[in-house]
């Protein structure tokens, strides 16, 4: 019976400390730039967990994805957008609710999309027996489902 | 030959064209077929950007459309075009779908808008030998809407399996879309592989001027002029002499028998009031087709499927005795997740995102008029009542077309800020009193000067443009050279 209690626990002290340090840092600083920056990677991967249930990814090329998301994706750059990103984290990590707010939810699903289309989710044959890789956005012919009039 | 320098301007022209999108290198390519010998001069603002340079750019052109025109608070912002040489051929989805008989004569049938003073029947060559130049890819079927004289160059893309359930219940209505993006490779393009990035595409699939029109830059007949900006008409008597462009710091003149304007609907009609031939019309009645997303959720039935960015194309809202008093729609099925994959596990793949584009009607409220040191500005506070009912009604019947399909919800995912289509702001009429230009588009007032583009188009049919653009300049070439 004490496992929940402890999970419980951790997830106060993980996101009290990430909430505290992003509230040390102050807004404007070039501090708090790097905190939110940081802490909305973590929003991001675990966005992609949360919506894979049940399946590996690897980790280096979730890193590569998540880099790949906060630094280049258009939502993502700005720093303001970082920092909803890294409250939303730290609610999350307290267990608390987080407004159902339809912006949001779109750049979640932008982001799953992303990842699922730029790594072999649909390539094999079960995605819960396989690990799986993220390998970055097709330039050119990214529809994966496509068929032709070859085929 | 093109040339950066305009010292290469020689003395007299047989045609001087402003601008080089689809208007005025369909009117060009006309004009050459009628006079083989002649000597064309072709100034565009624009510079010459090849694809290489757009893909690694990620953008059409150096310049930003936005930086070229005004708008008023509280007034439509988003107005899109490309400016450099080619034009729109750059940037377009190649989305080619024919106007409607009934769009050409909207007034006499349904008591709204102008009957246009040509009709579809009369256009229907000129829409073969566009699509021909094109190498549009379509099906036949479509001919049940569509009246055609000639096959479709290339055969249809592969359909999704939402599109073959909505073909089977509704053979009379929907239908593979008509489109320069190849089905099958040419001897000019690659088979589109379903990118999903028309605007830029990085496989040689969709036509453009570098793929359909690069013979131009070789052609000793034919001079291009990039930065050339053409801010005047000379003209007098009812005749034009030449047109006035800015070149860097420097101003030119170049003279010809015949000059034709495509500049397109801002910056046409901005010309021709900074050179005086402000009849009232001219610059009224800008507009374009208003667009909106949303998106079918299906139970069990995976889409993206297809074979090309758009596959299907539903008439079941575009033509009917409602004309009378709501605009008609276009149902564009989309193969793209343009919102995105769903977020279900397992259920990623049953959401179908639609594209719906409404006709809107112009109005002479809004227009293109000139600001103290000659930038356009464009005034538009409103769509027509006409064309926002349409909207309005176009989204209560979808699920009524969609009824073929196994859908859970549809949702409303917003107004697009534009169609990337400027419209209707020389619009042509038999009537000098209410149009600028006549059934052959040659400005009322002046004889020798034609105006090409969807600027003359004298309502906002909801089919994209171009290939209509295509087919009249291609016309008027025939009866004007």
């Amino acid at each position: 019976m004490s496992a929940p209690v402890d999970r419980t626990r951790r997830r106060w002290l993980l996101g009290a400390a990430a909430g505290g340090a992003l509230a040390l840092l102050g807004a404007g600083t070039a501090q708090h730039a790097r905190v939110a920056a940081w802490t909305s990677k973590r929003w991001v991967e675990r966005v992609i967990r949360e919506h894979l249930p049940g399946v590996e990814i690897d980790t280096a090329s979730l890193e590569h994805f998540v880099i790949e998301a906060v630094h280049g994706h258009a939502r993502l750059r700005t720093t303001a957008l970082q920092a909803g990103a890294a409250w939303r984290h730290v609610r999350g990590i307290l267990g608390l609710p987080v407004a159902a707010d339809e912006a949001w939810l779109q750049l979640e699903r932008e982001l799953v999309s992303r990842f699922l289309t730029g790594s072999n989710f649909f390539r094999v044959e079960d995605p819960r027996r396989e690990t799986i890789v993220y390998g970055g956005q097709p330039a050119a012919c990214g529809n994966i489902f496509a068929r032709f009039r070859d085929d | 030959m093109i040339s950066a320098a305009p010292e290469a301007v020689r003395d007299r022209y047989d045609a001087v064209l402003v601008g080089s999108g689809f208007g005025s290198l369909f009117f060009l390519e006309g004009l050459l077929v009628r006079r083989p010998q002649a000597r064309v001069l072709v100034l565009e603002r624009g510079q010459h950007h090849p694809v290489a340079w757009q893909l690694a750019q990620q953008r059409s052109s150096a310049i930003d459309p936005r930086a070229t025109f005004r708008v008023p608070p509280g007034h439509k912002p988003d107005w899109d075009f490309t400016v450099g040489l080619g034009g729109g051929t750059n940037c377009w989805y190649a989305q080619t779908p024919r106007f409607h008989p009934n769009d050409f004569r909207t007034a006499s049938l349904y008591g709204v808008g102008r009957d246009w003073p040509v009709g579809y029947d009369e256009l229907e060559p000129y829409y073969v030998r566009a699509e021909r130049r094109m190498a549009v890819s379509g099906s036949e079927v479509m001919g049940r809407v569509l009246p055609r004289s000639a096959p479709f160059p290339l055969p249809p893309h592969r359909v999704t399996r939402a599109d073959e359930l909505m073909q089977a219940a509704q053979p009379e209505r929907h239908f593979a879309i008509a489109t320069a993006r190849a089905s099958v490779k040419t001897p000019e393009r690659n088979r589109c592989c379903s990118t999903g990035t028309c605007r830029l595409c990085p496989a040689n699939a969709k036509f453009n001027f570098e793929n359909g029109f690069a013979a131009l830059l070789k052609d000793p007949r034919v001079t291009i002029v990039t930065g050339a900006e053409v801010t005047h008409l000379e003209h007098a008597g009812g005749r034009a002499s030449a047109a006035l462009f800015r070149h860097g710091e420097r101003e030119y003149r170049a003279r010809g028998e015949l000059l034709m304007l495509g500049a397109n609907g801002i910056h046409s009609p901005a010309i021709l009031l900074r050179s005086g031939l402000d009849h009232p019309t001219t610059g009224r009645g800008i507009h374009e087709q208003i667009g909106y997303y949303a998106e079918a959720e299906l139970d069990g039935l995976d889409h993206f499927d297809g074979g090309t960015l758009t596959t299907g194309l539903n008439y079941s809202l575009y033509d009917g005795d409602f004309r009378r008093t709501d605009a008609s729609a276009l149902l564009y099925f989309e193969n793209r997740w343009v919102h995105g994959l769903r977020k279900t596990y397992g259920r990623w793949r049953q959401v179908l995102p639609l594209t719906i584009a409404v006709e809107d009607l112009p109005q002479d409220d809004n227009r293109v008029l000139l600001d103290a040191d000659g930038m356009p500005v464009v005034h538009h506070a409103r769509n027509s009542e006409y064309g926002e009912r349409g909207v309005q009604r176009s989204f209560d019947q979808l699920a009524r077309v969609l009824a073929p399909l196994p859908v859970e919800r549809i949702v409303f995912r917003g107004l697009r800020p534009t169609e990337s289509h400027v419209q209707g702001s020389l619009r042509m009429g038999r009537d000098p009193a209410n149009s600028v230009v006549d059934a052959d588009q040659v400005h009322h007032a002046v004889r020798n000067l034609v105006v090409v583009g969807s600027s003359v188009f004298p309502t906002g049919p909801c089919a994209n443009p171009s290939l209509t653009v295509a087919a009249m300049s291609l016309r008027s070439a025939e009866r004007v050279v």
